[in-house]
């Protein structure tokens, strides 16, 4: 199961200004952009869709999720998942049957991010999934737009496992800052 | 000899069909008047005169009454001698008569003719019932006072030089005397005045500009200016943009919703009188500031509003701008600087 929160809220400060009105004296027109980010989560291995990881075998680099972005929120935006089971694909009939996940990360896939303070890089990972994968932009000066990052992850091979049904329940947070 | 007496008298006859002459009115000295809003009354006033120049009579015949058509150029309106459009109406004429040049005071004497709208009046003019007892008869010349009423001196007319032709039809039962043309040149002083103000700014305040909605084609109101000006050289009014023609973010510099397009356009609740021309060239493609230029030869006329011309109302402009908000702009307030100035020459 795939958790998708979405915190859009974001305050915008206003400074104060004083104009005048008298020929000479300068105005300031102008007006607001209002704030749109727009998140939606795209899952590939959602259990009660049908959507099986293969754990006959280890797995590598196995998309479990695509995670879409459109802000332009000066504030930037933030990403991050979360393991309820720290990457432990637990047999839903012996939760002692477990096979581990080894590795996560979010990796680039499509779209422009916009010019933020943190650059994404080659992206986030963990090994250890005990830890939440985030990922902040700070600041950002330029909008981002359709910007899809993958929920890539590694585990172990489940070939000599008990039989059965194998879960772990994955948490995506993306927020406005 | 009888050959020579004929000839004589031939000559005679010719002589006398030659200097035969007519009544007529003429201008008296420099047919001068002062009009403006200030002016005295008497400063309005020209002096005509009627003269009898017929050979063998030599006098007016004080009896008798004449019919006067007056009908004064330009439908009743003196005309500036420069700008063409700038007109002051004349309401009526005042006629003052006085048995000869160095008589009576006319002012208040005056009758007053409502001029119709084509600037015409009558008057049958009775010369015995102004005539002083102490005149004789019968006199070669009467001086008549003629003054103007003007229909408004409240318009925000230009100084300078005016002039209206008045002519003068005058009959009477025994006589039909040809129209006569007076040309009048009024002096006016009105003062120059120059007001300008900008009415109705919007600011990011007051009425902030929708700038995610994209306004290109259909120019957005900034703001209105009022102009008022009698300036006869005219003036010039400079529109500066501190960014340059762009809505700056309040915190990226980098982020900017660019100007694309700018007009200066007579506002739709405008009930002036623009009396220039030229500031249709602000309509089109941003640069980096603008100045309209409003010299001499781009005037027709006094800018003003109507109805209320010594009010601080004018002709209303609005600027509008143009600019592309269907861009995926930055969250945020954006805001550009502008300054209005405004001089007359």
């Amino acid at each position: 199961m795939v958790k998708i929160r979405f915190i859009g809220a974001f305050l915008l400060m206003l400074s104060s200004m004083v104009y005048s009105a008298e020929s000479g004296s300068p105005f300031e027109i102008g007006g607001k952009i209002e704030e749109k980010t727009s998140v939606s989560i795209g899952s590939d291995a959602e259990f009660e869709d049908g959507e099986y990881l293969d754990l006959t075998r280890s797995g590598e680099d196995e998309t479990i999720a695509s995670i879409t972005v459109s802000s332009n929120d000066p504030d930037g935006f933030s990403i991050a998942v979360e393991f309820e089971n720290d990457g432990k694909l637990i047999n839903e009939d012996n939760s002692d049957a477990v096979i581990n996940g080894t590795k996560a990360k979010l990796v680039y896939n499509s779209g422009d991010l916009g010019d933020v303070t943190n650059d994404f890089g080659d992206g986030v990972e963990v090994t250890d999934l005990s830890k939440t994968i985030e990922y902040n932009t700070g600041n950002s000066t330029t909008a981002t737009s359709d910007w899809v990052v993958d929920v890539k992850m590694d585990y172990e091979s489940g070939e000599e496992m008990a039989a059965g049904n194998y879960k772990e329940t994955v948490t995506v947070t993306a927020s406005a800052n | 000899m009888l050959n020579v007496r004929a000839f004589f008298l031939i000559a005679c006859l010719i002589f006398f069909s030659v200097i035969k002459g007519e009544l007529f009115f003429q201008g008296y000295q420099k047919n001068i008047v002062n009009i403006g809003p200030d002016i005295e009354e008497q400063d309005r006033w020209i002096r005509v005169k009627l003269h009898n120049s017929e050979s063998g009579k030599g006098h007016i015949d004080n009896q008798e009454k004449y019919e006067i058509i007056f009908k004064v150029s330009n439908k009743g309106s003196f005309q500036h001698e420069k700008f063409k459009e700038e007109r002051v109406g004349i309401r009526a004429l005042k006629i003052a008569t006085v048995g000869n040049a160095r008589s009576l005071d006319p002012f208040g004497q005056g009758q007053e003719l409502e001029l119709d709208n084509n600037g015409e009046a009558s008057y049958t003019l009775d010369l015995k019932h102004y005539l002083s007892p102490s005149n004789s008869k019968n006199t070669s010349d009467y001086y008549f006072w003629i003054g103007v009423v003007l229909a408004s001196c409240e318009e925000l007319n230009i100084s300078g030089d005016y002039s209206i032709d008045l002519d003068l039809n005058i009959s009477n039962k025994s006589k039909k005397i040809k129209k006569q043309t007076i040309h009048i040149d009024a002096s006016a002083e009105y003062g120059e005045t120059s007001f300008f103000a900008i009415e109705d700014e919007r600011t990011i305040f007051k009425d902030p500009l929708k700038l995610s909605k994209s306004t290109l084609g259909n120019c957005e109101r900034v703001a209105t200016c009022l102009i008022k000006s009698n300036h006869e050289k005219g003036f010039d009014i400079n529109f500066d943009f501190s960014n340059g023609g762009n809505f700056k973010h309040e915190r990226s510099s980098a982020a900017l919703i660019p100007i694309s397009e700018i007009e200066f356009v007579p506002s739709p609740v405008n009930n002036g009188v623009i009396g220039f021309e030229g500031y249709d060239k602000l309509r089109g493609s941003f640069r980096r500031g603008f100045k309209l230029k409003v010299n001499s030869h781009k005037i027709s006329r006094a800018t003003y509003l109507k109805g209320d011309p010594f009010g601080n109302n004018g002709a209303l402009f609005d600027l509008k701008l143009g600019w592309d908000g269907e861009g995926n702009y930055l969250a945020g307030n954006y805001k550009e600087v502008l300054t209005i100035t405004f001089s007359a020459h």
